[in-house]
């Protein structure tokens, strides 16, 4: 809305009211300022609250095709997409819940200039981190293997480096250290796992949910259970071959090369996920 | 000799009576209230771009190391539960709502819907404030889920998951600064309505205070994608 020039010889004018100088000759208030129809605020709300839940449709929806289909959605997918319903909402609230859109467009190129900043920020962290490992062919001849090793020196469970690992490992060892006190030097390190898998492998979505054949032996995004029985199959806990027996031959054949099969690894799974059932019962005699 | 029409000069008019609102005068130092309230949005704006930018520095802490360690990030968002984040962005969403209708009340002089609608506002700060602490920051901690150095989660996979929760926290515990701030300036605003402060000729508070809490809403929008969405 464009601005008026004020006219203090209008006898209507009225200085304390700033639609004041908005009055015609009749006395009509002309509503200098905006005032939104509710109707319109109900619609937005509505549409935001539509685009909050397209937005968290999408994002289970991404999961079910990278699941259940060949046609991973990649994370820079997740991103955009994610971000452009995100823009889309926060662009309905600054124009009409803010008013940006009948406001004096200053108040538009400050936000805009904000927001041009903004992709800067982001934009040269960016280009850093994507171009990391690049090197200048001229370079290529003196460039040596590792950093500074200035970012080792806070790596470690309590800012230094004396146990050499990282904070969640040495967590991981205290952790299998009580429950070797608990259950036994046997059995504390299976019950680790069994307790990582059953219990608490539901915050590891990517962890149960995609089996996929381009990825590396130890990513996190292997199928849990699967993950579970090639952590005993490489000889965790006390099924190992020095226990020999039923279990160690079950696990040790061709399960590194099997990954593509999914119904092979699940009812692989399955079953040793059924004898590490067994076993916990079984343990008593 | 020139004469003074006294209806022309501000000082000079005869006091007006009213409420508040209808008796308010805008400072001597703005040629019209319309200046003022002008200024007032301007200002508010301005300050605004600040916590944009302030928001921004953890946005790009967040992609920065979302770069360096994403199988962190992604196993750090399944962490949290969709249910909280999307049930606290209906709150905020619905509060934000109310902020408009308020403005648009104190617009149109209804006074007693614009207390009611500050007052629903403030009930979803509260909300927001009670389900993020009830549901999300005290089981996280008591699990161990803390940031940085006092992480003590020993179910962990990722090495770099403490840096997670250290994004996580300082994003949404300086959101909620901000809620907290935003309900403070809300009960602030709902107070002096009842004092008959706000209405047609002056509402520069009720739109400022608004503003405020729309940014809320505004970085909420982006923040619940990006920690909760995003795998």
């Amino acid at each position: 809305m464009t601005h008026q020039a004020p006219n203090p010889g209008d006898p209507n004018y009225d200085w304390s009211d700033p639609h004041g100088f908005h009055h015609d000759a009749e006395g009509h208030e002309t509503h200098g300022h905006h005032t939104s129809p509710w109707q319109l605020l109900v619609g937005i709300l509505g549409a935001l609250l539509f685009f909050t839940a397209l937005t968290v449709w999408v994002a289970k929806g991404e999961v079910w095709l990278t699941e259940t289909t060949d046609f991973p959605i990649t994370q820079l997918w997740n991103v955009l997409i994610a971000m452009s319903i995100a823009t889309i909402k926060a662009m309905l609230v600054m124009m009409y819940f803010m008013h940006l859109r009948h406001d004096n467009p200053l108040n538009t190129w400050i936000m805009l200039f904000t927001f041009l900043t903004f992709a800067v920020f982001l934009t040269f962290p960016a280009l850093d981190i994507a171009n990391r490992d690049a090197v200048n062919p001229f370079k290529q001849q003196v460039a040596v293997a590792g950093g500074t090793g200035v970012a080792q020196k806070h790596y470690g469970p309590e800012g230094d480096t004396w146990t050499g690992i990282s904070k969640v490992d040495w967590l991981r060892e205290k952790q299998i250290e009580k429950d070797i006190e608990k259950y036994g030097a046997d059995e504390g390190e299976w019950q680790y796992w069994k307790h990582f898998y059953d219990e608490e492998s539901h915050y590891h979505h990517h962890v149960h949910r995609y089996v996929r054949e381009d990825l590396p032996a130890d990513s996190i995004l292997w199928d849990s259970k699967n993950y579970f029985a090639r952590w005993e199959a490489e000889g965790g806990g006390h099924h190992g071959d020095d226990h020999g027996g039923g279990h160690g031959d079950d696990h040790t054949d061709d399960h590194s090369d099997d990954h593509s099969d999914d119904h092979a690894a699940d009812e692989h799974a399955e079953e040793s996920h059924a004898e590490g059932g067994d076993h916990g019962s079984g343990d008593d005699h | 000799m020139t004469t003074i029409d006294p209806t022309q000069v501000p000082e000079l008019a005869p006091k007006k009576k009213g409420m508040p609102w209808e008796t308010y005068e805008h400072g001597h130092h703005w040629r019209t209230a319309e200046d003022e309230f002008d200024a007032a949005k301007l200002g508010m704006w301005l300050f605004l771009s600040t916590e944009v930018l302030l928001f921004a520095g953890m946005f790009v802490a967040y992609a920065v190391l979302r770069m360096k360690h994403p199988e962190a990030f992604i196993n750090g968002s399944a962490y949290l539960d969709v249910f909280y984040g999307g049930l606290n962005t209906v709150v905020l969403l619905l509060s934000s709502w109310t902020v408009a209708m308020a403005v648009r009340c104190a617009q149109l002089n209804h006074q007693r819907w614009l207390k009611i609608n500050l007052i629903i506002t403030l009930i979803c700060a509260v909300a927001f404030f009670a389900i993020k602490i009830t549901f999300e920051y005290i089981p996280k901690l008591s699990a161990g889920k803390a940031p940085g150095r006092f992480f003590s989660y020993p179910y962990a996979h990722d090495p770099h998951e403490p840096l997670w929760w250290a994004v996580y926290y300082v994003s949404t515990g300086i959101h909620a600064l901000h809620v907290i701030i935003g309900a403070g300036l809300i009960t602030w605003v709902l107070v002096r309505s009842y004092m008959g402060k706000y209405g047609p000729k002056n509402y520069a508070m009720v739109e400022t205070a608004g503003l405020y809490w729309h940014l809320v809403d505004l970085i909420w929008i982006f923040l619940f994608p990006l920690l909760y969405l995003v795998h």
